[in-house]
C-alpha cells in the first residue's frame, strides 16, 4: 500500500479545508463568525476569591449604593450570595421580576432571538463573536454592577445563560440570575413574547 | 466474496452514498459555525482553544473528502479521512455515553433539541451503530481503489 501517496492526499484535503474555513470565516456576517482560537470555560458557581479580578470590579467597594429599582427587584428575587456567579430561578419569581422591570438578556443565537424572545429582553448571543462587545455595551450604557439581570436560553439542558453569567461576572455584575426553564418555559407559561431584532 | 465487494456495482454506489452522507452532514455546520462549536463544546472532550478551529475546519474537510469520494479523485486519501473522522465521532460519543453525559450529536444539525436525557442517550447509542456501519463502508472504499473509468470499462 502506498502510504506516502495516501497521506499526501490527506494533507492536501486538510490544507484545502483549512483554506476554505479561513476564507469563509473572513467573509461571514458577524453573527456567524467564530474566533480563530476558542476561549470557553465550563460555567460553575464560584466563591468571591475564585473570580479573577473580582476585587477590582466590586470587591473593594465597601457598600455600593443600591438603586430603588434594584432594591425592589432584590426583594422579589431569592437572596443570592454576591460571590456566586449566578443563581437559578424559575416559575413565578421570573414573571414577577419581568413585571417589576428587571433586565432580561437572551443568551441564545441571534436567529433564535429574532424568531421569538421574552418581551423587553435584549440579545447577547453568547456563542457569537459580538458577545463580549454586548457585555461591554452594558457597561458603556451605565448599567450598574448591582443591577438585577435575568438570563435565559433554551431550557434546562442549555448552558448558554451560565456561560453568559460568567462573562457578566467577570465584567463585575453580581446580581445575575438564570431562568432555568428558559424560553420554552416562558412560552408554555404564556409570558409576553416579541419577534424581531428589537427588545 | 472479495470479488463481489470489489465489483464496481457495489463499490461505486458505496462511495457515492458515503460521500453524499458527508456532504449532507457538513452543510448545516458550514452554515452555522457557532452552533457547531457549541455542539462540540457540549461533548466536554475537546480543549477550549481547539473548539473554534475544529468547528471551522471539520465541516469543510467533510465536504472535500465527501466530494472527492463521489467524483473519484484522491479516493484513498478521502476514504482514510472519512474513516478517521468516523473513528473520532464514535470515540467521542462512546466516551460521553460511558460518562453519562447526554448531548445532541451535532451530526446532521447544529440545532439543540429539547429531548430528555434518556432519549438523547438512546440516540447517541444509535449514532454509534450508524457510524460503525459507515466506517465499514469507508473501509470498503479505502481497500478497493478503483477509478471511475476503470470501473465503467471493466
Amino acid at each position: 500500500m502506498q502510504w506516502k501517496a495516501i497521506l499526501s492526499e490527506v494533507v492536501l484535503l486538510l490544507f484545502a479545508a483549512a483554506a476554505a474555513a479561513i476564507g469563509s470565516n473572513l467573509v461571514r456576517p458577524e453573527s456567524e463568525k467564530l474566533a480563530w482560537i476558542g476561549s470557553y470555560s465550563t460555567p460553575r458557581s464560584v466563591r468571591p476569591g475564585e473570580i479573577q479580578g473580582q476585587s477590582k470590579s466590586h470587591g473593594s467597594t465597601v457598600t455600593p449604593a443600591v438603586s430603588p429599582l434594584t432594591k425592589r427587584l432584590l426583594a422579589i428575587a431569592p437572596a443570592k450570595d454576591p460571590g456566586l456567579l449566578f443563581l437559578q430561578i424559575s416559575g413565578d419569581v421570573v414573571h414577577k421580576l419581568h413585571e417589576a422591570g428587571a433586565m432580561f438578556i437572551d443568551a441564545r443565537r441571534s436567529a433564535d432571538y429574532e424568531t421569538g424572545h421574552i418581551a423587553g429582553a435584549r440579545s447577547i448571543p453568547v456563542w457569537e463573536q459580538g458577545a463580549d462587545a454586548g457585555v461591554s455595551a452594558l457597561q458603556a450604557e451605565g448599567v450598574l454592577a448591582d443591577q438585577v439581570i435575568v438570563l435565559y436560553c433554551s431550557g434546562i439542558r442549555c448552558d448558554d445563560s451560565a456561560r453568559l453569567a460568567e462573562k457578566l461576572a467577570f465584567a463585575g455584575f453580581f446580581n445575575v440570575y438564570v431562568y432555568a426553564g428558559g424560553f420554552p418555559d416562558w412560552q408554555f407559561a404564556g409570558g409576553p413574547v416579541r419577534q424581531g431584532k428589537n427588545p | 466474496m472479495k470479488a463481489m465487494l470489489e465489483s464496481p456495482w457495489i463499490s461505486i454506489p458505496i462511495r457515492v452514498f458515503l460521500g453524499c452522507v458527508f456532504i449532507y452532514s457538513a452543510w448545516p455546520k458550514i452554515l452555522d459555525p457557532p452552533g457547531f462549536a457549541e455542539a462540540i463544546w457540549n461533548y466536554r472532550i475537546v480543549p477550549s482553544f481547539l473548539v473554534d478551529p475544529i468547528a471551522l475546519v471539520m465541516p469543510w474537510l467533510e465536504v472535500f473528502a465527501g466530494f472527492s469520494l463521489v467524483v473519484g479523485v484522491l479516493r484513498r486519501g478521502s476514504a482514510l479521512t472519512i474513516g478517521v473522522l468516523l473513528l473520532v465521532f464514535i470515540s467521542a460519543l462512546s466516551i460521553d455515553i460511558l460518562r453519562g453525559i447526554a448531548v445532541d450529536c451535532g451530526c446532521f444539525s447544529t440545532a439543540s433539541s429539547q429531548k430528555s436525557h434518556s432519549e438523547l442517550n438512546l440516540e447517541m447509542k444509535l449514532d454509534v451503530l450508524r457510524d460503525a456501519g459507515l466506517l465499514l463502508l469507508a473501509l470498503q472504499s479505502f481497500l478497493t481503489p478503483v477509478t471511475w473509468l476503470k470501473s465503467l470499462t471493466r
